[in-house]
């Protein structure tokens, strides 16, 4: 696809970023402001975007053989997520529900699934996904979400689990992928909420001394901090 | 005169720390932890303020969050509690509900009415004669209120937050601080709250015997310590809600706590004594001078008696004692009190003691601002008291110790059984709901050893309920020694001015005559007298109001019972209530393109979609025309993205079809689309949209914008049941869609694909999966604006670079923008009906003139068996299409105007319109069916006494050549709403 067809959801909540870099075809913020002011914010809250991350979904009674007939491990059980090789995360969404991602731009398991149902099959049926998703990283992370989500979330990745919750009364699926030393959410919604849902965190981030980072940010060593 | 007392161990206040502040003008200075009350209080202050109606000088009651005398209006905050909120530096502060201020209160004068006003007066006196109720109504609503609010403060946006832990402990007093430690211990996560600045409740100013300080330290260490415990201070639990929710409120936040198990140990209520004038400053509860001299560092006054209704208020006389205060007198209520240590320690002080004796009345000083002395007298064996041989007693203080009522709001509210006991005098849970349970004074353990131990057991069951492997263990309470509560601490005087409410200013005598009137329920009590309705919401006065009505119906106070508790179980600011929300929005991918463009917003559900475009020098009505005329003439674009688009795959894709749709899908070559009608199981219309067969097992549709995730939800549910083999996939937030609408379009698309476009190859209803300016596109010949259209779906992601694909395409063809308004527009030309619009909760397909969609003769689809019912009955209304023959100016129909004839109503108006092209007004209404002839009269009201003439036309109203002239236009439907 043309480098320049994918727009983010969250773009037009993202005219105050600073420079630009183009990932997977999509415009993303590099950075928002000085590297010393992206540090601080994480060590509060931030929120970044992670639109730019390819996905792939697929559903279907067939869906879970499939994916093990091509060599992908999946969850057992619902609302389990495993990585993938290549840099890439596999969610059961359901019994008969996945959700395929590319967390780098690299391909990996969203790439492999796209191109290898690319029309249904008996049994399994590819699901387009545009969704927005963002990532709130930083010590106070869970602090902000505790304002806009009645789910109890985990304070880190052990237990692996996929949440589909509410959040600001929209539904999103939520990881836990950071440590106890940088706890990190990623949040994912229906495009169409994307710059209500951002326009809500940031609000609170900022009340919380955060703000928004750009993809350069996302990229520090955990030591930083 | 400084009331402060020598440094008091464990005092809360920072003497190093001074704070300056005003209070009614006047320049004072408190400490650093001080509450407003308590540093008045300790610069000589005792009135704090006026009472609701009779407008009496009020000072310290409880100095426990229910001084509701003593609220202060601070800059722009009303109702400021003074006897919990700490001093602020230069707080300016005065008193609520006075004409005047504090001391010159011009309404003062009302206690010297109260004769004239007594429960329930301006019920029977303020209706008559009736042309004056509204000034009644205004001098009435003028004297009412406490507080004032400032209309123009900021708005906060006060934060609400989620919180969760096993264990939700509520007062951090002995019993809750030991359940709070004993869920702990068993590996539950806690949260312990309690309202005080401090965990430690009475053990922070009780201070007599029973290791109370000691009990103190440890408990208050352990919680601290604690990891799996948080303490959350000055933090109210304000009412219990389902599955164990609790709303927390502090001053700047409320928290949703979610617990497995809650413990509630809330200890209870000290009530006051009723006897005339028991409401003059320098009057208050004994664990109020307690508080005033333990945390505070306060001397509550300088000569007291001391009123006795159970062996507590003998360590009350004992700590005024001791804080070098002389106690005039013990005046003991009971005739045969029990023998305890304090009891013997007061005589070994030599402190007299009235034994059998009440206090008849407080003798107000010459301002009525506090106590110059106390009456006491014998009491006789009816209750009252032997008038001949009452006795003063010189003092400035009056300290009641007579009883307390359990604090059981958020337990009732749970859905608490409880009962009366007669050897405690108060009632006690007799059931309680599954994870909550009940620890300390409010289950009945007053000493020290019994609610720690009890709230050892509490915190221990509650770590249990919440899901803790904890061990079967036995609990022993210790049994309680005395009745700490008075049957009946109530003492009736001539003269009245005897309060039982200290919020409503009710005395003895108002229930008296409301029973009289008949209102001897303790239900109907509350709402004729309003006791307990006030701020503090029957906290002191409850429990008394219930003793009355018992005593003057004769009857056990367990068949009086109790009022129903609910929340919030102490006032919230409206700050908090009404602090950030949540108002989801949806905007689709085009929406800063539509911005840039000019585009005023409106809301379809929670969608933003473009209204219009605003064009230089042009009105919103002649840009709407102006936008229908670009479809009708060249070429022009709208976001549909809004629409709902669902997918269905599988082998049974189409027999799922069959059976959700009204109309034939079974047979539908691929590469086509159709119109598809929806009913529900009574078979009335739910929605429409378009269905495209893109596979011999994949199909397309679209669902109206607002009913997208009803749709799918509904076809997931009729899956789950059905059991075929089909896929459901929502697509309504994953793809973006556009239409591409005018006598152009054909010339605009062409530029962007290599797509045969002709009429043999992209005819009418056609669907195809072709690249559009090298995006993958789903593109459908439809048209529900009439002109030549395509709708053009992509990736959302791609949405906004086939839009400027689109328009840069458009350019040479003069393409233009179009909003909703314009469709509305376009498609009531054509008589196309909006579903949710054009129809309602009630309407049938037949009645809609949408027939030609549903085919009875399938086997089975969602309301056929309704419809057939609906068939064989004439029709209720038919949807008509008409056209306006002359309207009265600026009066023109509007959507819901009323069809009438012979002065009837036989229907409304559900669309309407100017269509430029036509020149005429257009419509679609709903009438009675012997008006549906072509050229019926209609006369529409557009104002009470103004009817429009109309008359029935045939939709479409307009017809427009879309290449393919074999196409009918009244039949064949395409596109969506």
């Amino acid at each position: 696809m043309n480098p320049v067809l994918r727009a983010s959801p969250f773009h037009a909540r993202m005219q105050s970023a600073a420079e630009w870099v183009a990932i997977e075809g999509m415009a993303v913020p590099l950075r928002f402001a000085s590297p010393e002011q992206e540090l601080a914010c994480l060590r509060s809250v931030a929120l970044s975007d992670l639109s730019w991350q390819r996905r792939a979904g697929l559903k279907g009674p067939r869906a879970a053989a499939w994916l093990e007939a091509r060599g992908f491990g999946i969850p057992a059980a619902a609302n389990g997520w495993v990585v993938t090789d290549g840099g890439g995360r596999l969610s059961r969404l359901g019994t008969t529900e996945f959700l395929g991602e590319d967390l780098f731009p690299e391909p990996a398991v969203a790439a492999r699934c796209a191109a290898a149902l690319s029309a249904a099959e008996d049994g399994v049926y590819p699901v387009l996904r545009q969704d927005a998703k963002l990532a709130v990283v930083g010590p106070g992370s869970l602090d902000v979400l505790a304002e806009v989500c009645a789910f109890p979330l985990a304070a880190d990745a052990r237990d692996r689990t996929v949440v589909m919750t509410d959040m600001a009364g929209i539904s999103v699926i939520v990881w836990t992928t950071g440590s106890a030393r940088l706890p990190r959410y990623e949040v994912l919604c229906d495009a169409s909420f994307a710059p209500y849902l951002w326009g809500e965190l940031l609000v609170i981030a900022r009340e919380q001394g955060g703000g928004a980072v750009g993809h350069e940010a996302l990229g520090l060593p955990e030591t930083e901090f | 005169m400084s009331a402060r007392l020598a440094p008091v161990p464990g005092e809360w206040i920072d003497r190093a720390r001074e704070i300056p502040f005003r209070f009614e003008g006047r320049a004072y200075t408190g400490y650093a932890g001080d509450t407003i009350s308590t540093a008045l209080h300790a610069a000589g202050v005792r009135a704090l303020g006026r009472s609701f109606k009779y407008h009496r000088m009020r000072g310290i009651l409880s100095a426990a969050n229910h001084d509701i005398n003593a609220m202060m209006q601070w800059d722009g905050q009303p109702n400021v509690r003074g006897d919990v909120t700490r001093l602020v530096a230069d707080m300016n502060l005065r008193s609520v509900n006075t004409r005047g201020g504090l001391l010159a209160d011009r309404l003062s004068i009302l206690d010297r009415l109260s004769a004239f006003m007594p429960v329930g007066f301006y019920y029977k006196a303020f209706h008559r004669p009736k042309a004056w109720f509204p000034a009644f109504e205004h001098m009435i609503r003028r004297a009412a209120g406490l507080g004032e609010v400032d209309v123009s403060a900021p708005r906060v946006r006060t934060p609400k937050r989620n919180a969760w832990c096993d264990v939700l402990v509520i007062g951090a007093g002995p019993a809750g601080l030991s359940a709070a430690r004993a869920a702990a211990n068993q590996g539950a996560r806690v949260v312990l709250v309690d309202e005080c600045q401090r965990p430690g409740g009475s053990l922070t100013y009780r201070r007599t015997g029973e290791g109370a300080e000691s009990a103190l330290r440890e408990l208050v260490a352990a919680a601290s310590n604690h990891p799996l415990i948080e303490v959350m201070t000055s933090t109210t639990a304000a009412g219990y809600y389902a599955d164990h929710l609790v709303p927390l409120v502090d001053e700047t936040r409320l928290t949703r706590m979610r617990a497995r198990a809650v413990v509630v140990a809330t200890g209870s209520f000290e009530q006051p004594a009723v006897f005339r004038n028991n409401d003059l400053p320098g009057v208050m509860l004994g664990s109020a001078a307690q508080r005033l001299m333990y945390r505070y560092a306060v001397r509550p006054m300088e000569q007291a008696v001391v009123l006795a209704g159970n062996d507590r208020a003998y360590e009350v006389a004992l700590d005024l004692h001791r804080q070098g205060i002389l106690v005039r007198s013990v005046v003991e209520l009971r005739d045969r009190p029990g023998e305890c240590a304090a009891r013997q320690a007061v005589m070994s002080a030599d402190i007299p003691i009235l034994t059998g004796h009440c206090i008849v009345e407080a003798i107000p000083t010459a301002r009525r601002d506090g106590v110059a002395a106390v009456l006491v007298a014998p009491m006789n064996a009816d209750g009252g008291y032997e008038r001949s041989r009452t006795t003063r007693i010189e003092a400035d203080g009056i300290v009641m110790s007579v009883g307390f009522a359990p604090a059981a709001n958020l337990l009732y509210q749970a859905g608490m059984r409880a009962a009366w006991n007669e050897g405690l005098g108060q009632f006690l849970p007799t059931e309680l709901p599954e994870g909550v349970f009940a620890a300390g004074e409010v289950n009945g353990c007053h000493a020290l050893p019994s609610r720690l131990a009890d709230g050892e057991r509490a915190g221990t069951e509650a770590a249990r309920a919440a899901g803790l492997a904890v061990p079967d263990l036995t609990w022993s309470i210790p049994a309680e020694t005395e009745r700490p509560n008075h049957p009946y601490p109530i003492v009736a005087h001539p003269s009245g001015k005897n309060f039982v409410d200290f919020d409503e200013d009710l005395q003895l005598a108002d229930f008296v005559n409301a029973a009289a009137e008949g209102f001897d329920n303790i239900e109907l009590l509350k709402r004729y007298t309003t006791v307990g309705m006030g701020p503090s919401q029957g906290k002191h006065s409850n429990m008394n109001a219930i003793r009355i009505l018992a005593r003057i119906r004769g009857l056990p106070i367990d068949r009086i019972g109790s009022t129903t508790a609910r929340p919030f179980y102490h006032p919230v600011p409206l700050s908090h209530l009404a602090g950030r929300g949540f108002h989801p929005e949806r905007t689709t991918a085009l929406h800063d393109k539509h911005v840039a463009l000019g585009a005023r917003f409106m809301s379809a559900g929670i969608w933003r979609r473009p209204e219009y475009y605003e064009r230089p020098n042009q009105t919103r009505e002649s840009a709407i025309q102006a936008e229908v005329a670009a479809v009708h003439r060249q070429v022009a674009l709208i976001d549909v993205g809004t629409l709902g688009k669902l997918e269905v795959y599988g082998p049974d894709a189409a027999l799922f079809l069959e059976r959700v749709y009204a109309g034939r899908f079974a047979g539908m070559r691929v590469g086509t689309t159709r119109y598809a009608l929806m009913t529900d199981e009574s078979g009335i219309v739910m929605d429409d949209g378009v269905v495209a067969r893109l596979g011999e097992h994949h199909f397309y549709f679209t669902t109206t914008t607002s009913n997208s995730a009803t749709i799918y939800r509904e076809l997931s549910r009729l899956n789950t049941q059905w059991g075929l083999s089909v896929g459901i996939v929502n697509l309504t937030g994953a793809m973006g869609a556009v239409n591409l609408a005018g006598p152009l379009a054909r010339d605009v698309l062409a530029g962007l694909t290599d797509a045969d476009l002709s009429e043999t190859g992209m005819p009418f209803l056609a669907a195809v999966q072709i690249p559009v300016a090298g995006l993958p596109a789903r593109v459908m010949r439809v048209g529900f604006v009439g002109a030549l259209s395509y709708e053009i779906h992509v990736p959302t992601q791609s949405a906004g670079a086939l839009w400027d694909a689109l328009s840069v395409a458009g350019g040479p063809h003069g393409i233009v923008p179009f909003g909703v308004e314009a469709q509305r527009v376009l498609r009531l030309e054509q008589g196309h009906v909006i579903v949710g619009q054009d129809t309602d909760g009630v309407t049938t397909p037949f009645e809609a003139g949408l027939g030609f969609a549903v085919k009875m003769d399938k086997p089975f689809f969602v309301g056929q068996r309704s419809l057939r019912i609906h068939a064989a009955t004439p029709p209720r209304q038919s949807l008509v299409g008409f056209v306006l023959e002359s309207s009265l100016g600026d009066l023109v129909p509007r959507e819901c105007h009323l069809v009438i004839e012979d002065g009837q109503i036989r229907g409304r108006v559900t669309s309407v319109a100017f269509s430029a092209a036509l020149g005429k007004t257009v419509g679609l209404a709903f009438v009675t069916p012997h008006m549906t002839e072509v050229g019926y009269p209609l006369a529409i009201r557009v104002r009470a006494d103004a009817y429009a003439k109309a008359t029935v036309a045939k939709p479409p109203f307009l017809k427009h050549d879309r290449v393919s002239p074999s196409v009918s236009v009244s039949a064949d439907r395409g596109g969506g709403s």
